[in-house]
């Protein structure tokens, strides 16, 4: 309980970033929790518990975009992002930054699994590359090399609508 | 042109504070004095601003939760999952086993066999259920019920008329003194017999109009009724008058006809 209360924003903060659904993300911080009750006698003492959290929480997120997700996002407006951009492309006079966030929101779905999980822990939950290199299990460049290419993609797919190729 | 590539390059390590010293700073000259880049930079920024304006978002969202109660609503969802995941007693084993379903068509052929069973029992075993139980009443027409009451009838009248007459001859052939003895006890026992069993026969000839038979009989009743009622010191005078008075009805002689009338059903 007294877990719960201390890290439930933490885990909601990374969950609803997969999602941008608060339903979908407080589901699955339960179920994050759930899963933590189940596997806490697997945790080593002295270990980044915090970071083992969310690694449980970024996994089950995984898990759960690639069951329910997927192209769910595309359906449901019924549009793609190059759909999008061409027809924001003509009215850009017209841009809001609701519009530029919506964009944005779903190119980085279209980013590759793993560039997606860092940018989002980095820009959404505004972690530090050294703990995302914990929660994931990666090396500090690996991660940095990740975002750039993260990045990278975004700039590519968002070009259009930024008013220059990408 | 190469310059540029590589600054583009690192730009968004530039913006997310990821560069040396150095290395940050000779990006910022290149921007001062390259349009095109100091554009791409603009753009990458625009990027990285948009993504974490998203975390705003996020926080007006967690403004919505009710966060006192999240815990309470996790850990009971842990007490659940426990309780549904909670290892089978040996008992709940033991039944799970016996009632696997590759056993179930021979429970099935074990229930069979028992409700079968059941039926026959009641069938064949337990009177009133399918099987009509020895001493109960069989459906019979009314026309059989009337045809078995008439002949029940006729032999409870002759019966009746047969033990009259025995009463009648005992009493008219005792001898004068002897028939006080005699009326002391059975005759007029047997008179009040007689007499009862008159009221019942009433019914049986007055349904099935046996006019002549009432009439003999009703005699007899007036005779009983006398042999009944009087006194046990019956004078010889008194005996003599009824002996006189069954002569003279011709009481004998009509219990003999009446008789055979009735035994050949011709009343």
């Amino acid at each position: 309980m007294t877990l719960t209360r201390m890290y439930q924003k933490k885990v909601f903060v990374l969950t609803y970033s997969f999602f941008r659904n608060k339903e979908d993300a407080l589901d699955l911080v339960q179920e994050t929790f759930l899963r933590l009750y189940q596997k806490i006698n697997t945790f080593e003492k002295g270990g980044n518990f915090e970071g083992w959290l969310l690694q449980i929480a970024k996994n089950l997120c995984i898990d759960y975009y690639r069951k329910n997700y997927g192209k769910r996002r595309e359906l449901e407006s019924g549009k793609t992002v190059e759909e999008l951009n061409i027809a924001d492309a003509r009215a850009e006079e017209a841009h809001s930054a609701s519009d530029f966030k919506e964009i944005l929101t779903r190119c980085v779905d279209k980013l590759a699994e793993r560039q997606r999980t860092i940018f989002i822990m980095r820009h959404y939950n505004q972690m530090k590359n050294e703990e995302i290199a914990q929660v994931l299990n990666i090396s500090l460049g690996t991660v940095k090399s990740l975002h750039f290419k993260a990045i990278q993609n975004l700039r590519a797919l968002i070009g259009p609508y930024l008013g220059c190729e990408g | 042109m190469s310059d540029c590539r590589n600054i583009q390059n690192g730009l968004a390590a530039y913006l997310s504070g990821d560069l040396s010293g150095d290395s940050a700073l000779s990006v910022k000259e290149h921007l001062a004095m390259c349009p095109k880049c100091k554009n791409e930079f603009e753009n990458i920024k625009k990027i990285l601003d948009g993504a974490d304006s998203l975390h705003d978002d996020i926080r007006k969202v967690m403004a919505t939760i009710d966060w006192d109660a999240l815990p309470g609503r996790i850990t009971q969802a842990v007490f659940d999952k426990e309780k549904a995941a909670r290892p089978e007693t040996k008992a709940r084993t033991f039944w799970k086993a016996v009632f696997q379903p590759r056993w179930r068509p021979v429970y099935a052929g074990v229930a069979a066999g028992l409700v079968l069973g059941v039926i026959l029992t009641l069938v064949f075993l337990k009177p009133g259920v399918l099987r009509t139980p020895p001493g109960a009443k069989y459906y019979a027409s009314n026309e059989f019920i009337d045809r078995v009451e008439f002949q029940m009838a006729k032999r409870e009248t002759l019966d009746y008329l047969e033990r009259s007459e025995y009463l009648i001859l005992d009493f008219i052939q005792s001898p004068p003194g002897k028939a006080q003895l005699l009326q002391k006890d059975q005759p007029a026992q047997k008179a009040k017999d007689l007499l009862s069993k008159k009221r019942y026969l009433n019914q049986q000839l007055d349904r099935f109009q046996m006019a002549k038979a009432k009439e003999i009989c009703n005699q007899i009743e007036f005779l009983f009724l006398e042999l009944s009622q009087i006194s046990e010191e019956l004078t010889a005078d008194e005996i003599e008058k009824i002996q006189k008075l069954v002569d003279q009805k011709q009481l004998l002689l009509k219990i003999k006809l009446l008789k055979k009338e009735i035994e050949k059903s011709e009343v």
